[in-house]
């Protein structure tokens, strides 16, 4: 984890300018490339252009062994552009021409797609869609699985006919549904007496007036407002009519409570960051917190016995999208889906189960697992050895168990999706208001 | 090596030294600590300082920021700038202080995620501005361009078309309300609101082929609707969240470093008290340390050194008072203490090996006192047998030499007077030898002590050369005596001694001599504080051959074996003359040519004397030319010098022939003639008598000079015509006053006097001096009193002490003993004991003043102190000569009656008739001078000195008769009185000797009365006796 840049948080959103030029000379070569390639016959899949691939995303998906090894498979240039998930958002949506692809979560999706950014996805382009399990399919994993509130994948995947995003299948789908996964908060049980998956462990814990001074909340309205009302609501401080479309009057409520606790310094720190959230826990300045399971196994690593939450109330479900921006075109598009189809096929599904995360086709990347992998990641099985991530270092060890038990369990319980919601701006507001308070 | 102390010592001290430096060592330290903590503490406090200002800064930031949300001025964002470089400034001086603890990292992270949050924040304000910028573009250019109905809708063509047209626009108008709604509060409902009637618009459009262009233009409205609503939220979210995020994570970590600081600076604080505590422990520790260190340094220094050492001490203390010791401790040990303990140890050893020889010692001086005692027993036993060997040898020889003396005067036959005169000799010769045996012995001894007095030494050679005189001239040897060298006569020195010297020499050159002439030839040297006499004896003898000349002068030596055989001796003479010399701070040496004689000349010192007198009176013979008669030219030389020295003009004559020729030329050249007597041819008598033959020689003064052996009868050479005469050796005295005599006499002639000077010993009837002789032995008594007739007196004896008191008591006052000559060892009562018992005053009756001579065989000098000592006033060795007899007699009769003169050679007072009736006989008015002048043998000349003297000396005794009154100081008048008694009695001043008598009787009665009435008459008398008396005159 030490290899990723110290911030994932959003810098800079004026590079309109500049990329828009780069494209241009990028464009240039990307042309004379196509050209060397048609005249050698490539095979079709991973054509060998020399096109420069565009992305723009976070730092959980534009990790550099994964560019290194899709500019191997590919013969494509790949340029990563990783910023925090709100500026990541704002360029996209702003200047679809700045990048070709686009990796966040599905709670983007409504702006993006409303602001015309990015355009649709040919199913029949994906060669493995088939592969894809009904998660974003139908909602749900299992048939008994919780659907959660807000922006749940499946609900934006299809583009309907009159245009809208919706559930109904169609030929075209505005995202490729890949990297996934749900998060939680977690506790360092040192302190905190290990809870019971599903049983004993609750957002509530997060208000708990115990832990008071030692609670980390991610600093994103988004994602943190969430937690913040799981745990409101697993108190029963608060009830939502729809946890996934909060009213401005619930969210005057909710912050009125959070303003009372933020003043009680019941709220140690907002971090911006995965590793700040590491150092949050690691310099015991918080003793829970909002957490994404990357921080979790490095302090599992550093020998700080964190545990990530599995909460009764369910977890809060974010799903990986993968956009295709609306003024990619020719080659670009072309590199685009030779992209999205290497993402599909086996090996980064593989790379990243061993960061925690999920794909969309599990099947084909259990191939580039070990058993002793694929159980402990995907089936809720104690680790028959000790497992290593990318990194190279131990961050399973042996007979250890997930939290939250297998893929299909944990997926089937999300009690909220990530979502931006109606009442996303005044949330702005109201969080500024928290925070500084 | 560690036994020493010296080692020990220097162990222990290096031990102090390393401590000491090692506190110095340790302060430093913590002086060092001290202050870097005081540092580090004030360092904190400027970070602290520095901490809160760059939060404060921050809260600025987050201000303006705010002011910038809401205000949009360009202001707030040149604050912001300002601000944040002021930030930066205060991160990079906060990111220089870091320590060297372990929270160095965590700070050191710390401030660099505070450095990437001002970054993200700095660069995203930048981004709002931005964003911001472009929202207010957007919207002017939604607000003025692009919503108004003509540049949305084109010109309404049929009559449906209106209406649409009229719906669009009223949509485009509700959509324009939303957006302004949006712009004031950016929420959704606005934003569904815009887009509801926008899409109705849209749809509207798309019904209606000609609203193609509408259509497009609702569509880039509803395009930049949607951009305007990104940027708001994106800015909006950057401030709200974004960056409100980061400054409170900037603040957050903001206070923790202010905490960590804060603690560090607690911690330092801490650590300042913890090393100050330590420093004190520390300092304490090594205080403790060091003082017990030296404790116990001092501990083992008592113990081990300084009790040791007293101990040894003690030890060392008791063996120099040499008290016991028991043991000595330390004495096994490797150290000093040991080496001293087994000094000790020797010491006390030897301490006892030194009262053992000491106690030897102790012994032995025992021993040694004892033979001391006995040595000095011995050594007085060996003094007491030269005594009395010497009396016991001189007894009898007084007894020999006296009978011989008086034998040879009785009448004789010319046998009995030969064997009578060699018995004599031998005798003589005996006792020569005797008294150089007992000179030698003392001068071996180291007791022979010389006797310092005045003497005229002129009067002293003149007398030597006298007596012998007549052993040279019995052999026809002429013995002359040169003393024109001498012009001072009294000196200090012993006379006794250097006649002796004299005797040897010239008793040696006498008998060594068978012909010739023997030359004495006296000088002395004036020194400083000396004199410095040198005397030559010439010879013509038989000469010392030059190899014996070096050991003439060792004991028993003589030049010759052979002639000790031949002419005697005991070979002593020289050895002992050497060694007197040598005691007189002399030296003697003799040169000789064999056969033709010797020269032996000596030098002694002589202190001088205070009574300085010229030897000879000066005469003026300027106009006195003499001649000189005499075949021996040595004595013609003597002669002539010595009247040349007096200014006379000489000739000389060898023989009688000679001296007529010159007279028959003319008698007139000459004014004295002195004759010898023995001349070859025509002796003196014959010239005198040819010469007085001539009346032409009328004027001329003879004077002859016999032998000291011619005896003639006194009248003889005056009735011859001789003027004067005086025995060969001529002395300057003589020949002085035999020409003064003829001179000053020139009736001489007619009166038919002659002056001797003859030394020869002339019987005198009467004497009214009265002399008792105390001896137990008849011989010498016999002896004694035979001598003294012989000289004129009238003498008793007494056999003893006891006898001669009562003989002295015996004595009526007007008829006194004036002298005793006093044997010393007596039965009975000696004469030592005798003289104290007169001396004392005991005895009544008596003139305890009387003088006391000595007369004893005991010849050494400690005999003669004790005879002093016992109160005696001088002293005579047996044999007694007469001539020494009446010396000694003469002298203190004379000193009796305070006659100083010390002329001792004059024998008796010959009565000389004619010159006797020529006196006029004064009445006894105040002094005799015909009595007198009898006294001094008519020499007038003396009497006027004598007178002289008197005036002189009498001044002060009736000086201090006059005044020794109130209360009357009877010794000194007793003593003035007597000695103006005596100097009356010189000149024969019968009333003063009178008055003198009288006052004497009184102070013996203490009559006081009549002791001044005396005194008056006395003065009286005085002063009428010095008229009286002739003028002094001035010789």
């Amino acid at each position: 984890m030490k290899k990723q840049p110290p911030s994932d948080t959003p810098s800079t959103i004026d590079s309109t300018t500049v990329d828009l030029h780069k494209r241009k000379t990028l464009e240039g070569i990307a042309t004379l490339g196509a050209g060397v390639g048609l005249s050698i016959k490539a095979p079709y899949v991973f054509a060998r252009t020399k096109t420069k691939l565009r992305v723009l995303g976070t730092h959980v998906t534009l990790q550099e062994e994964l560019r290194q090894r899709a500019m191997e498979d590919l013969g494509i240039e790949i340029e990563y552009e990783a910023k925090g998930s709100a500026s990541v958002l704002q360029k996209a949506s702003m200047q679809p021409g700045s990048f070709d692809l686009y990796e966040q979560w599905s709670n983007s999706m409504r702006v993006l797609w409303g602001s015309g950014a990015i355009q649709p996805i040919e199913k029949k382009r994906i060669h493995h869609w088939s592969e894809i399990n009904s998660l974003t399919k139908t909602g749900q994993l299992t048939p008994n699985a919780k659907i959660g509130a807000g922006d749940a994948p499946n609900k934006l995947l299809h583009i309907q006919d009159n245009g809208q995003l919706g559930e109904a299948h169609s030929d075209t789908i505005s995202f490729l549904p890949y990297v996934h996964n749900v998060d939680s908060f977690g506790y360092n049980t040192k302190v905190i007496p290990k809870g019971k998956p599903y049983e004993t462990e609750s957002w509530g814990w997060l208000l708990n007036k115990k832990y008071s001074g030692k609670v980390g909340i991610v600093n994103a309205p988004s994602i943190g407002l969430f937690d913040l009302a799981l745990s409101a609501q697993a108190n029963g401080f608060v009830t939502f009519d729809d946890i996934g479309q909060i009213t401005k009057r619930e969210l005057d409520t909710l912050f009125n409570l959070l303003i009372d606790f933020k003043k009680s310094g019941h709220f140690s720190g907002f971090w911006t960051s995965v590793p700040e959230s590491i150092e949050f826990m690691a310099s015991n300045r918080v003793i829970i917190e909002s957490m994404f399971s990357p921080a979790v196994s490095a302090l599992n690593g550093q020998n700080i016995p964190v545990a990530y939450a599995a909460p009764k109330e369910g977890y809060r479900g974010w799903h990986g999208v993968m956009c295709l921006s609306s003024e990619t075109q020719g080659k670009e598009k072309d590199a685009a889906y030779d992209y999205m189809n290497w993402w599909l096929s086996g090996w980064p599904g593989a790379f990243i189960a061993r960061q925690g995360y999920y794909i969309s086709n599990p099947q084909r990347s259990k191939a580039h697992l070990d058993s002793a992998e694929w159980d402990y990641w995907y089936q809720g099985k104690p680790a028959a050895k000790a497992l290593k991530g990318t990194d190279g270092n131990i961050s399973v060890q042996q007979g250890e168990v997930r939290r939250g038990g297998s893929y299909t369990t944990r997926l089937s319980n999300v009690a909220v999706w990530n979502t931006v919601m109606n009442t996303y701006d005044y949330s702005l507001q109201k969080w500024y208001e928290f925070i500084s308070a | 090596m560690f036994r020493t102390l010296q080692t020990q010592i220097i162990i222990v001290l290096s031990c102090l030294i390393l401590i000491w430096v090692f506190e110095i060592f340790l302060s430093y330290s913590h002086q060092e600590l001290l202050a870097k903590n005081q540092l580090l503490i004030q360092s904190s406090a400027s970070e602290l300082e520095l901490i809160y200002k760059f939060e404060r800064d921050v809260i600025d930031l987050q201000r303006h920021v705010l002011i910038y949300k809401n205000t949009e001025t360009g202001a707030s964002a040149d604050h912001f700038k300002k601000n944040i470089t002021s930030i930066n400034d205060k991160l990079e001086r906060l990111r220089a202080f870091n320590d060297d603890n372990n929270e160095t990292t965590n700070y050191i992270d710390i401030i660099e995620r505070v450095s990437n949050h001002l970054n993200d924040y700095n660069s995203n304000f930048q981004s709002v501005i931005q964003g911001k910028k472009r929202r207010d573009s957007i919207f002017k250019q939604l607000i003025i361009d692009t919503l108004p109905e003509n540049k949305i809708n084109p010109v309404p063509q049929k009559k449906n078309d209106g209406s649409i047209i009229e719906n669009i626009n009223s949509l485009t108008k509700s959509a324009k309300i939303s957006l302004l709604q949006y712009s004031i509060s950016p929420h959704y409902e606005h934003i569904e609101s815009f887009n509801i009637h926008i899409s109705d618009a849209l749809k509207l459009t798309s019904k209606k082929p000609f609203l193609k262009e509408t259509k497009k233009r609702i569509q880039d409205i509803k395009q930049e609707f949607n951009k305007f609503t990104q940027i708001t939220r994106g800015y909006v979210f950057l401030i709200n969240v974004v960056m409100t995020g980061s400054a409170n994570e900037i603040l957050y970590l903001t206070q923790k470093i202010g905490k960590t600081i804060e603690k560090k600076k607690i911690e330092i604080h801490k650590n300042t008290l913890k090393t100050a505590k330590k420093i004190q422990r520390q300092t304490n520790t090594m205080s403790l340390l060091s003082l017990s260190l030296i404790l116990f340094c001092a501990a083992i220094l008592i113990y081990r050194t300084i009790i040791p050492i007293r101990k040894i001490t003690a030890i060392f203390k008791k063996l120099s008072k040499d008290e016991p010791i028991d043991e000595i401790p330390g004495i096994n040990r490797k150290d000093e203490i040991g080496n001293l303990a087994i000094s000790a140890n020797i010491f006390h050893k030897k301490n006892v090996q030194t009262s053992e020889l000491l106690e030897k010692a102790q012994k032995m001086n025992t021993r040694l006192e004892k033979l001391t005692i006995e040595a000095q027993q011995a050594s007085l036993a060996k003094g007491d047998f030269l005594a009395s060997m010497s009396h016991e040898i001189r007894t009898p020889m007084n007894g020999v030499m006296g009978m011989l003396g008086l034998l040879t005067r009785s009448s004789l036959t010319d046998k009995q007077q030969s064997y009578t005169h060699m018995a004599k000799s031998s005798a003589e010769a005996l006792l020569t030898v005797i008294n150089d045996i007992l000179d030698f012995s003392k001068i071996e001894a180291g007791k022979l002590d010389l006797e310092i007095l005045d003497f005229d030494i002129l009067n002293q050679l003149s007398e030597f050369m006298s007596i012998n005189a007549y052993v040279a001239q019995e052999k026809n040897i002429e013995l002359i005596l040169d003393a024109t060298q001498i012009t001072t006569s009294t000196v200090r020195g012993d006379p006794g001694r250097i006649r002796q010297i004299l005797n040897n020499l010239v008793g040696n050159a006498v008998k060594f001599t068978s012909e010739g002439e023997i030359i004495v030839k006296a000088s002395l040297t004036d020194n400083i504080n000396n004199h410095l006499l040198t005397v030559s004896v010439i010879d013509t003898g038989i000469g010392i051959s030059n190899e014996k000349i070096s050991s003439l002068f060792d004991s028993f030596t003589q030049a010759d074996t052979s002639t000790t055989r031949q002419y005697g001796g005991t070979g002593l003479g020289l050895a002992i003359t050497k060694q007197l010399c040598e005691l007189m701070n002399g030296s003697i040496a003799a040169t000789s040519t064999f056969g033709k004689g010797s020269n032996f000349t000596f030098s002694i010192t002589l202190e001088k004397s205070n009574s300085k007198q010229l030897c000879i009176p000066e005469i003026s013979l300027v106009n006195t030319p003499t001649l000189i008669v005499d075949d021996n030219t040595a004595n013609r030389e003597v002669l002539r010098r010595q009247l040349q020295l007096w200014g006379a003009p000489v000739t000389e004559a060898a023989c009688s022939s000679e001296a007529i020729e010159l007279l028959s030329a003319d008698s007139n050249l000459f004014s004295v003639v002195i004759i010898d007597m023995h001349m070859p041819n025509e002796n003196g008598e014959e010239l005198g008598k040819y010469i007085r033959k001539n009346t032409d020689n009328d004027h001329l003064h003879l004077i002859l000079m016999p032998s000291v052996n011619d005896d003639f009868e006194v009248n003889h050479f005056s009735e011859l015509g001789f003027d004067a005469h005086f025995p060969k050796p001529v002395t300057p005295k003589e020949l002085h006053a035999a020409l003064t005599f003829s001179l000053d006499h020139k009736t001489a002639l007619q009166k038919k006097t002659s002056l001797t000077t003859n030394n020869q010993i002339k019987k005198t009837k009467t004497s009214q001096k009265r002399i008792l002789i105390v001896d137990d032995n008849r011989v010498n008594l016999e002896v004694a009193l035979g001598m003294l007739e012989d000289t004129g007196y009238n003498a008793d004896t007494a056999n003893d002490g006891e006898e001669a008191i009562a003989a002295l008591r015996k004595t009526p006052t007007e008829a006194p003993y004036h002298i005793i000559l006093m044997d010393c060892q007596m039965p009975i009562l000696d004469g030592y004991s005798t003289t104290k018992q007169i001396r004392s005053g005991a005895i009544p009756g008596i003139n305890k003043d009387i003088p006391i001579i000595a007369m004893t065989a005991n010849a050494m000098q400690g005999d003669k102190d004790k005879c002093i000592a016992a109160g005696m006033n001088d002293y005579l060795a047996k044999p007694v000569t007469i001539e020494e007899l009446e010396e000694k007699i003469k002298y203190w009769y004379d000193k009796t009656t305070h006659n100083h003169n010390k002329e001792t050679n004059i024998s008796s007072d010959d009565p000389a008739p004619t010159l006797v009736d020529n006196m006029v006989l004064t009445s006894e008015c105040t002094w005799n001078k015909l009595e007198a002048l009898q006294r001094f043998r008519q020499n007038e000349t003396r009497l006027n000195k004598i007178i002289a003297l008197f005036r002189l000396e009498s001044r002060k005794d009736i000086e201090n008769i006059a005044s020794c009154n109130n209360p009357i100081d009877y010794i000194r008048l007793s003593e003035a009185n007597h000695s103006l008694k005596g100097a009356a009695s010189n000149i024969s001043a019968h009333p003063l000797i009178e008055l003198c008598k009288k006052l004497e009787v009184l102070i013996y009665e203490k009559n006081t009365s009549e002791i001044k009435d005396i005194q008056q008459q006395l003065l009286q008398a005085y002063e009428a006796l010095l008229i009286e008396l002739p003028s002094p005159i001035i010789d």
